[in-house]
């Protein structure tokens, strides 16, 4: 090495072998240091030391300003990344508490959300790999009020870790790390605000609970033991311990102090974070409350629903998608329906598809080649609230069973047993996944029904609007108890089906309208939409904008020909003989004439008028 | 699900015995094994969700050196996109907390 080395300085006279140690030994490239033997030479004189020094500040900076591949540079890219890239998160081996099917636990953040991650369908969002939460995993989580109740997780998330990380220390021996762009909440007036993780200095407050024990490293874990509603079990006097109807407040929040702040790194490979609900707030272990920044608008009506929004959806809606992406219904209720809890669950029961796991526990003995349903008496009775013997339902679904899948049952109470008719394991197999594709009640295409409680439209008091997953809008509209007039959804064809062209129309009118205002777009003035619809529909029947509707349907050939796939019409034109009168503005302008409409739709003549004298200005 | 001794085939259930489907071999029912052989699928519990208006803002920042457009409220719920290109600035989008009304802001 040395050899080869001095090969490459031979040409210094003054760098002697101890300042090329000093020099190599750093990590810069060959050029930087071929700079600093060129600076050492024209200097002369420069001791090891020195030369030691030069290499040593040369290579910090150098460090500092060294771009990774893939680390986002500069304040153009950081606005080009947006909110996600800029997220925060916390690492690996950062331990939090969160509540799994009623189990209290802490556990290391970064395992957790691996396994949901890899259990689950993710989706990859701006180098996020984010998948659904599942529904049983809740996390304590502050509320405006500065109590803490369990809030459940919405999603969990992950993405590449950066080379620091910030670890922040508080007065009682609490640490927790995050990146920099995470977020923590601090109280700021009165109010719990959001606060990034690199803008908090020592001596800010930030929200805890619990007491801590240094030497275990975590807190006190009763703290997040649910409290009885009669308020024992409670230790600390001072926890406030309000336990409302509507949510277990856990605790209060103390306020403690940062006492130092150092930058840290991390050897995994991804930082993790959970989004919460309410104010997005999750604990660690540590008792130290921490803010996720997730913080997108649900545009769509309901939070809990995934609607196609924005310029997907308007292309959608003017192309006249037989299906859209994602069928949605708004459903409103009559009467006492809407009103009533009770009532309005009994649309819902009529309306979303009930499939046999919803009803009760399937059973497959592979040793007896029998499928054993147990069905659920409390959950039949509530489903089929016609009916008051939990046995009369379990014959109908016996019988749904029967005929759908072509097999003997047996029935004993509300048990439903059967099986194949030759003892075959893959036929048996196929007849359970047969047996939850059934539909036992309600309406196939309706995967899922949310209520959403709102206030009436006609102004007194609130009703309750159910929003449906997939849309069978006539099929709807004949259930008792919801109200015809005010049921929509945002198949256009299916309210076309149903209803008519005008109210196709009109349904296209308020779709993209609508989808405008999600969007802050609402000063678009809708008679630009009324046109878009008058279009689409003035035929009778739905057509789309584009080649296969009103594009495709143009009188000239050239004009058909200059919006899409030139050469077919081109060719369907010549083949069948067609003639082009050269009439409309795109013919025009293909052939170079003066279009007929506005000054090219008048000629000018030059002549004489035959008069001698010139006519008069008053003429 | 039980094997046959004989040829290792599996064993189907006739009548209370077990019946090699290969070689027709029988052999008592091994008891305990139809438990062991059982796999359940439970019950979802999936309860229909109820939500309310406006919930999902709860908690969101919130600006009050605005005025909304459509009913004058001078507070509202505010987020951040990066619509146009990266050398302009982000699209700040609006919800009136009082009506609702959406807007837009472009610097």
């Amino acid at each position: 090495m040395t050899d080869r080395t001095t090969t490459q300085t031979d040409q210094y006279e003054h760098v002697t072998d101890d300042i090329e140690l000093v020099v190599e030994d750093t990590e810069l490239p060959r050029r930087l240091k071929e700079q600093i033997y060129e600076e050492i030479e024209a200097r002369d004189g420069v001791s090891v030391k020195q030369a030691d020094e030069i290499a040593q500040a040369t290579e910090s900076r150098y460090v500092d300003t060294r771009v990774d591949p893939l680390d986002p540079v500069g304040t153009v890219s950081a606005q080009s990344i947006g909110e996600p890239g800029t997220q925060m998160s916390i690492p690996s081996d950062e331990r939090v508490v969160v509540r799994r099917d009623g189990e209290t636990a802490v556990t290391e953040i970064g395992p957790l959300v691996d396994e949901i991650l890899a259990a689950r369908e993710s989706r990859r969002f701006d180098g996020h790999e984010v998948a659904v939460a599942p529904e049983t995993l809740a996390v304590p989580s502050l509320d405006a009020d500065e109590s803490v109740s369990w809030q459940s997780v919405a999603e969990v998330s992950r993405h590449q870790a950066p080379e620091e990380l910030l670890e922040f220390e508080l007065e009682s021996g609490r640490t927790i790390r995050a990146t920099k762009a995470h977020s923590f909440v601090v109280g700021r007036d009165g109010e719990i605000v959001p606060i990034r993780g690199d803008e908090l200095d020592t001596g800010t407050e930030l929200p805890v609970v619990g007491e801590f024990d240094p030497s275990e490293q975590t807190v006190d874990r009763d703290v997040f033991q649910p409290v009885a509603a009669d308020g024992a079990g409670v230790t600390a006097a001072e926890r406030s311990l309000a336990v409302d109807s509507e949510r277990r407040v856990l605790t209060d929040v103390d306020w403690e102090s940062i006492e130092a702040i150092r930058t840290v790194t991390t050897d995994h490979d991804y930082v993790y974070d959970f989004s919460v609900d309410g104010l997005e707030t999750f604990t660690t272990a540590e008792g130290v409350v921490t803010h996720n920044t997730m913080n997108t608008f649900h545009f769509a009506g309901v939070a809990e629903m995934d609607v196609t929004q924005g310029l997907p959806r308007l292309i959608e809606l003017v192309d006249a998608r037989k299906e859209p992406d994602t069928p949605v219904m708004v459903v409103r209720l009559d009467g006492e329906y809407a009103k009533d809890r009770a009532k309005a669950h009994e649309v819902v029961w009529q309306i979303e598809a009930t499939k046999i796991l919803a009803l009760g526990d399937v059973s497959t003995n592979v040793a007896d080649m029998r499928v054993s349903v147990d069905l659920n008496e409390e959950t039949l009775l509530e489903r089929w609230p016609s009916f008051d013997d939990p046995e009369t339902v379990a014959e109908i679904i016996a019988d749904k069973i029967e005929s759908v899948l072509g097999v003997e049952t047996v029935q004993r109470g509300t048990v439903v047993q059967f099986g194949p008719s030759q003892p075959s394991y893959r036929e048996l197999l196929q007849l359970v996944e047969q047996l939850r594709e059934i539909t036992f009640k309600g309406i196939e295409e309706v995967t899922r029904v949310v209520i959403r409680k709102e206030e009436s439209e006609d102004g007194d008091g609130e009703e309750f609007v159910l929003y449906t997953e997939g849309s069978a809008f006539a099929d709807v509209l004949e259930i008792e108890g919801v109200d015809a007039s005010r049921t929509t959804c945002n198949n256009i064809h299916e309210i076309y089906r149903t209803l008519g062209v005008e109210a196709a129309r009109e349904s296209i009118i308020d779709e993209t309208m609508d989808t405008l205002e999600e969007q802050g777009l609402g000063d678009v003035n809708v008679r630009h939409l009324m046109l878009v619809a008058d279009i689409m529909t003035n035929q009778g029947t739905v057509e789309s904008i584009g080649r296969h509707g009103i594009s495709g349907s143009k009188e000239s050939v050239l004009a058909r020909a200059a919006f899409e796939v030139t050469v077919n019409h081109l060719l369907d034109a010549a083949i069948q003989g067609e003639v082009d009168d050269l009439d409309g503005v795109i013919e025009n302008v293909i052939a170079g004439k003066p279009v007929s409409i506005g000054t090219g739709d008048v000629d000018l003549r030059m002549g004489s008028t035959g008069d001698a004298s010139p006519p008069s200005a008053d003429d | 699900m039980q094997f046959c001794d004989d040829c290792g085939s599996m064993m189907v259930n006739e009548g209370g015995q077990m019946v090699c489907a290969d070689c027709g071999a029988a052999a008592e029912q091994e008891a305990g094994l139809s438990e062991a052989y059982e796999s359940t699928t439970e019950q979802s519990t999936d309860d229909v969700i109820e939500t309310e208006e406006g919930v999902n803002f709860e908690g969101k920042p919130k600006d009050d050196d605005v005025v909304c457009d459509s009913c004058g409220h001078g507070e509202a719920y505010y987020t951040f996109k990066q619509t146009a290109s990266a050398d302009e600035p982000p699209t700040r989008f609006f919800k009136c907390v009082e009506c609702g009304h959406r807007w837009r802001d472009y610097n």
